[in-house]
């Protein structure tokens, strides 16, 4: 059972920038996945806990050339010395086998080391108790529990998905997976087909074809941090809007 | 205040040692008690309620608290240093501050464990820290080192507290104490050998969040230049630290308390070891503005915004740093007791800035390109919390001042 | 035995040290920390099943698979993958679907009469008899005194049995006043009729299109069915497709769909239907247009060229819509060039009427390219005709009641093409002409936002009796006499007809995925019970012994028609398509239910018997309202967002959640405008401001974007509830209410897509 997929998958995620149109969906489907709740106003987005969060992004010009484009950020899952599981003092973060960073809600003692290591802002702290309107509780996935107060949550690419995915398998007597047998809820719900999931070990892989185009870019590659989660942009500024660029080097690229 | 006052709690005051009136000081500890009721309200309601009662944010993971933590956490780092200089190193006169440098450890450590109790999301999970720990956090390090060093304080303060008069008439206590007093190396080397590692873990805290580039330093095999910086200006600032409070209490009791030469002389340690951190931190910032930053495609004013803007630099390394190291160097200075207050007043707040920069603004700068740079102001809990933890550290000053005989050379200096 | 206290010091410290070596402090240390892991609410856990329905929360008609838990709790609304609009994606609303159904802060659990004054929420709950008790006896009454017609019925259901049902109702009762509010498809029919000679929805194919040239639609936030347009700009971004789609958006703002386009034309706001025309000049002047379909199918040619000739020169264009001449010319020639090209109308999510003139002027662009009935244009679908209803037959009173002018004035000899105009609804009934409103029945609407509460309100007090079918406590059920709590869509058959804006015809069914969790009916199950009780000839309108019966009668029109599949599959590939085979009906209807949906790729197009007239187009834009431009100096739009319900559906919390703050901060509606803009009245990020019309004025803080054309303020529609839980409830301002509008002349319809406003600090 332990050894059952031992490196032969490693779960990654390419989000093609071009395709999103900011609809949300992806967000309000990890919300209603992964039992979020809201707060009556939740317009301060510093507290705002979104595990899938959609940036606006502009290219700054002026009118009438400014342009805005979506940009959906859930975790990156970093693959190498992942900047939040290292810092953890309590082990309550941890990259399992197929590359995905959990977080045990019953384990975290609210300290935010995390947070403060995270440079992509994906772990947000249950600042109040979470509350759900009367006759909301009623459309609580019992899949996965509802993080309490004082502990920070993040994506987990719907880890309990794969669960389900992998039970299923096992009702059928397999034991690998099929592509696209287990996708989180953003990939499923996306109406533009912008989001594709899969395992990246696997060359046949949608996943891994996409992540090879040259569209392909990360965020703050240069951390080193080795983000699963690619994007894909034809446009120049959005691609140059996820590193920091030194305005030297822009000047070499340009010349 | 040189005339002895006969006071209903004369009896438990040292013998032979002059205080104020018992009502003066009860007025005194009822204006403490009173910030430590405001501390105590923010506390139950932080408590109660949870850290919404904060400002913080899930971009402000860490702020007011931390940075309060983190400071006086390196300011009490004079209790381990001096212990170190005189059980270990041999460093006979300061005999005469030995004491009250750790009841300032003491009162800076239990401060900080307060305030981190009420820091974290889950306090009553707190000890999971010990139960789960994972080795390769700073943070755990941090958790184990000044719990256990707290222990230690705790073990030091205990023979001073056994000293007061009515305690040591009983035989018990006084035995006990006596002992104690001659086991004393032992727990101050197992003292300087927590603190060394924990006011370096503070550091590799910061050091080693390397999606941080504000934060980030490279290092020797774990342990990030932070590490050591952290270590230097704890060791820096603490005796300061020390000696400033030294200098307060003087001036708040009118009396001597401790000779000059020997609060110059710590005043000497804490200049030379301020040169060496100062040589240390300038050459890390250099490497980082150099190498660090391009290496992630930023470029070195970018992480000076408004408010948090360049002066921060100028005011944490020059200002609150070379200046005081310059003026501890000099004697004639360091034997005046105006300047040489001044000097610490100047040195410790220049940890306080650092331990400053790399809390907030380290979380303050956004690291992805399209992200806002947001500041933060500390709400009224967080601020009743804190202040509420100095009240504290004046209380069990004052206690101790009072009844307890801290400085040897007391009767003496006062004839 | 006297304790002194050393004796207690030492008690203590003892006592102290003793607990700590009993197992006392670690085992509460333990159990505290446990206590902690259960602070979030208990899950009850089961087994998972799915049910295969469909979405009724707008007329998109996707596919969705709701995911139970011991089959008797909903915990997750997806898409369904084998549905070929949505194909497994759904858009936000339907994944918050859940948010309506469970919510029970916004739910009406039991039939409720009104207590006191209206308006006041004094509610006394009553049963189902009694209610419908009330209502019957009122409609017995006004049969009895002749007087049918004065029983209006404003339905704001989506197209399929249950609104067949309504309709059906009010026709066999004797009231010709059925009123749908304002839909696009209401002008799409009129466009329809007018240019081709023919009554027929406007379907797009979108996916297949490949020059998209959308006049303000927010193709993006929410235009038309989201899902299908959504899948269409997935092609249209697909990199293997042998011609690359081309999307161009004319709009004044630097929106979601303007972003994401190709290329992007400031307008002038309101100047969409000339430089329509604009564009058919230069088509029709250099012969850039299809001449085979042109000649073979159209007359008018030549009147139109000299019309545009005359008005609407690219010189002329260019300067009433500031857009540079050569932008117009080469969108011109890229437009009639371009491979299966397609031109959009209808602004924002469509929520508002545009002129006439306007669609036509646009629709024109797709005659003149060719795009009518053709793969990636416009295909004109007539209805849904697999259905057939048992004859209706009527007696004297309903024939003399259905004899009568509609009350709101739509399909009369002044607007005899207009089938709807809700919005007159309320002035005539206030001014009780033609005749005065005796009962009102309102099904699943809400004027009070949508229009402005003084507009209902005036109305209202010459309405002796409103009854209001609502899931929820909106601003209008507020204000009514009687309320019959609508059952959630997951909880009542419902079906229907065909996906907004899809062109070929679908069938979707929903089913109750448990029965409803209050006391609460469908309107059709209403409906059946009040032609029962009314009895006679209403009766017999209605030979259905339950509500499922509707919808077999609907689904026996579909097996007959041996058309069609289900969705028990993944979708058929490209040219491999074929129609299901059904030993029974039965076994249809077992399936029918099972899957939810029922779709034939072969698309039936309707292109009218005879020629298409381009003489019946309008080519005169509508006056603007005469303003003094010095007093109100900017122009409102309002802006359509996909996260943000601007109909009867209140937004669910979700979607809320995630507005930005371009939208909401706290409670305050945030507007947007450019930076030079806010310069010049001394405005700056953030500035709470009133933006008044001449018809009122809201509250709001200032949003600088430089994406917003200067002069013009865009104004989010959504926010501003006066009701429902505290997520919308005086959060944000209601923009409807401060809308200037025209009345179109060709329609009846109360245009109002730009208005003038002044800005004022506060």
């Amino acid at each position: 059972m332990k050894k059952s997929s031992g490196g032969k998958e490693l779960y990654g995620m390419v989000i093609d920038l071009d395709k999103c149109i900011g609809c949300g969906a992806c967000a309000v489907a990890c919300m209603a996945e992964n039992n979020l709740a809201f707060r009556y106003d939740e317009t301060d987005k510093l507290k705002s806990a979104t595990w899938m969060r959609l940036y606006r992004l502009s290219n700054g010009q002026p009118y009438p050339r400014t342009r805005v484009v979506y940009l959906p950020r859930p975790c990156m899952h970093c693959q190498h010395h992942t900047p939040c599981v290292s810092v953890c003092p309590v082990t309550a973060t941890q990259m399992d086998e197929k590359g995905i960073v959990s977080q045990i809600y019953s384990r975290c003692i609210g300290c935010r080391y995390c947070m403060a290591a995270c440079p992509y802002h994906v772990r947000y702290f249950n600042w109040w108790d979470p509350v759900f309107p009367k006759g909301l509780e009623n459309y609580l996935n019992p899949d996965i529990s509802v993080a309490m107060r004082g502990v920070v949550s993040k994506c987990t690419f719907c880890n309990h998905r794969y669960q389900r995915a992998k039970d299923r398998a096992y009702m059928e007597d397999r034991r690998d997976l099929k592509e696209s047998e287990y996708i989180t809820a953003c990939t499923e719900a996306c109406p533009t087909k912008a989001i594709a999931f899969g395992n990246l070990k696997d060359p046949q892989s949608q996943v891994a074809k996409l992540k090879k185009s040259p569209k392909a870019f990360r965020l703050l590659e240069k951390l080193g941090s080795e983000p699963k989660v690619y994007y894909l942009s034809t446009q120049d500024w959005v691609r140059r809007q996820g590193d920091n660029v030194l305005k030297e080097e822009v000047a070499r690229k340009a010349s | 205040m040189d005339q002895i006052v006969i006071s209903k709690d004369s009896p438990i005051i040292p013998e032979g040692l002059p205080r104020c009136s018992l009502l003066k000081f009860s007025l005194w500890i009822v204006f403490l008690l009173l910030i430590l009721g405001w501390g105590l309200v923010a506390a139950v309601l932080i408590l109660w309620k949870g850290l919404n009662q904060t400002n913080m944010n899930d971009y402000f993971g860490f702020a007011l608290w931390i940075t309060f933590d983190l400071s006086i956490i390196a300011l009490g780092a004079g209790a381990f240093f001096t212990g170190f200089l005189f059980y270990i190193w041999r460093k006979q006169e300061l005999k005469a501050i030995i004491n009250f440098a750790v009841i300032i450890g003491f009162v800076c450590y239990s401060g900080a464990i307060l305030i981190l109790n009420l820091d974290i999301g889950q306090p009553l999970r707190a000890w999971y820290g010990f139960w789960h720990p994972n080795i390769h956090s700073m943070l755990t390090e941090v958790m184990f080192c000044i719990t256990l060093y707290l222990g230690v304080l705790m073990i030091e303060y205990l023979p001073l507290v056994l000293e007061n008069r009515k305690i040591n008439a009983n035989p018990g206590a006084h035995y006990f104490a006596h002992n104690l007093h001659d086991l004393m190396f032992i727990f101050a080397a197992t003292g300087t050998f927590l603190s060394f590692f924990h006011q370096g873990s503070l550091g590799g805290m910061f050091g080693v969040m390397f999606a941080r580039p504000f934060a980030f330093r490279e290092g020797i095999f774990i342990w990030p230049w932070t590490f050591f910086l952290f270590i230097a200006s704890a060791i820096a600032s603490g005796p300061a630290f020390t000696v400033l409070i030294t200098s307060l209490v003087q001036k708040w009791t009118g009396r001597q308390l401790v000779r000059q030469d020997i609060l110059a002389l710590m005043g000497k340690i804490a200049g030379r070891l301020l040169i060496v951190y100062l040589v240390l931190k300038l050459a890390d910032t250099v490497y980082w503005a150099a190498s660090i930053l391009p290496a992630r495609g930023m470029g070195f004013w970018e992480q000076y915004r408004s408010p948090y803007g360049f002066w921060l630099v100028v005011a944490e390394l020059g200002v609150f740093g070379i200046l005081p190291a310059l003026m501890l160097l000099n004697r004639k200075i360091r034997m005046h007791p105006g300047w040489l207050t001044l000097a610490c007043l100047l040195a410790c707040s220049g940890v306080v800035f650092n331990r400053f920069v790399f809390t907030v603004v380290s979380l303050a700068l956004p690291v992805m390109p399209f992200d806002r740079f947001v500041t933060y102001w500390p709400s009224w809990q967080e601020w009743g919390s804190s202040l509420s933890i100095l009240a504290y550290g004046a209380l069990i000053i004052s206690l101790s001042y009072r009844y307890l005989p801290v400085f040897p050379q007391e009767r003496e200096l006062n004839g | 035995m006297a304790i002194d206290r050393r004796d207690f010091l030492k008690f203590a410290v003892g006592g102290a040290v003793g607990t700590m070596l009993t197992p006392l402090p670690w085992v509460s240390m333990d159990e505290a920390a446990k206590w902690t892991q259960r602070w979030g609410p208990v899950l009850q856990r089961g087994g998972t099943s799915f049910l295969n329905s469909v979405c009724r929360l707008c007329p998109g008609g996707c596919g969705i698979r709701i995911r139970l838990i011991e089959q008797k709790r909903a915990v997750k609304i997806e898409g369904n993958p084998n549905h070929p609009v949505n194909r497994g994606g759904l858009c936000p609303l339907g994944l918050a679907g859940l948010q309506y159904l469970y919510y029970e802060e916004n739910r009406i659990k039991t039939p409720l009469k009104r207590d006191g004054a209206r308006g006041f929420g004094d509610w006394r709950p009553i049963t189902w008899e009694e209610a419908l008790y009330q209502i019957t006896v009122r409609l017995k009454e006004l049969r009895e005194k002749d007087l049918p017609h004065t029983v209006a019925l404003v339905d704001g259901e989506k197209p399929g049995s249950q609104s067949q049902l309504l309709a059906r109702f009010l026709k066999a009762y004797g009231s010709p006043n059925y009123i749908r509010p304002f839909q696009l498809s209401e002008l799409e029919e009129i466009v329809t009729q007018t240019l081709h000679g023919v009554r027929a929805g406007i379907t797009l194919d979108l996916p297949r299109s490949r020059y998209i040239l959308s006049f303000g639609a927010a193709l993006l936030d929410g235009w038309g069915n989201p899902s299908w347009v959504g899948q269409a700009f997935q092609e249209w971004r697909q990199e293997s497709q042998k011609a690359k789609a081309r999307l161009v958006q004319i709009e004044p703002l630097a929106s979601t769909t303007a972003s994401m386009a190709d290329e992007w034309v400031a307008i002038r706001p309101g100047t969409e239907g000339i430089l329509a025309l604009g564009l058919a000049q230069v088509m029709i002047e250099k012969g850039w247009f299809h001449k085979e379909l042109v000649q073979a199918r159209t007359i008018g040619l030549e009147g139109l060229r000299d019309l545009l000739n005359k008005n609407y020169t690219p010189d002329q264009t260019a300067k009433t819509t500031e857009i540079p001449k050569e932008t117009i010319e080469k969108l011109a020639q890229d437009f009639s060039s371009a491979e299966q090209p397609v031109a959009l109308w209808g602004k924002g999510k469509g929520e508002l009427p545009i002129s006439l003139f306007e669609a036509q002027a646009i629709h024109i662009l797709n005659i003149l390219a060719g795009s009518i009935n053709r793969p990636g244009g416009v295909y004109l679908q007539p209805g849904f005709p697999y259905i057939s209803w048992p004859k209706l037959s009527l007696d004297k009173t309903a024939e003399k009641g259905l004899a009568q002018p509609r009350l709101d004035g739509a399909m009369s000899p002044k607007y005899p093409k207009t089938g709807n105009l809700a919005c007159n609804l309320f002035e005539n009934a206030a001014r009780k002409t033609p005749y005065p409103v005796n009962l009102l029945f309102l099904n699943e609407v809400n004027p009070v936002f949508c229009l402005g509460e003084r507009h209902f309100l005036r109305a209202l007090e010459k309405i002796p009796f409103v009854v209001c079918f609502s899931s929820f406590m909106d601003e209008t059920a507020n204000l009514a006499d009687l309320i019959l709590p609508v059952s959630n869509f997951l909880e009542r058959w419902d079906d229907s007809y065909n996906c907004q804006g899809v062109p070929f015809p679908i069938y979707g069914l929903t089913k109750p995925v448990f029965p409803p969790l209050y006391d609460t009916k469908s309107s059709g199950e209403t409906i059946l019970a009040l032609a029962k009780n009314l009895g006679e000839k209403v009766e017999e309108a209605f030979p259905f012994e339950k509500i499922e019966e509707v919808f077999k009668q609907a689904a026996r029109g579909l097996f007959n028609s041996k058309k069609g599949r289900l969705t028990d599959g993944p979708l058929p590939e490209a040219g491999k398509y074929a129609p299901a085979h059904f030993e029974s009906f039965d076994k249809f209807w077992e399936q029918l239910v099972a899957q939810g949906t029922w779709y034939d790729l072969e698309n039936k197009s309707e292109g009218g018997k005879g020629k298409w007239d381009f003489s019946a187009a309008t080519l005169q834009a509508p006056a603007p309202r005469p303003q003094s431009l010095k007093e109100y100096p900017l122009w409102l739009i309002p802006q359509s967002l996909m996260l943000l319900q601007s109909g009867y559906l209140p937004n669910p919390p979700f979607l809320t959640k995630y507005l930005g703050e371009e939208v909401l901060i706290k409670n305050t509606l945030v507007v947007q405008i450019h930076p030079e803009t806010a310069r010049s009245l001394s405005l700056s990020e953030g500035s709470p401001v009133e933006i008044q019309s001449a018809n009122g004025r809201i509250k709001a803080l200032i949003h600088l974007f430089e994406g917003a054309r200067p002069g013009c303020v865009f104004v989010p529609l959504g926010m501003g509830h006066k009701a429902f839980d505290p997520t919308l409830k005086d959060r944000g301002a209601n923009p409807y209410p401060i809308l200037d509008s025209v009345v179109d002349p060709q329609t009846g319809m109360e245009v109002a897509w730009a208005t003038r406003v002044k800005i004022v600090k506060v």
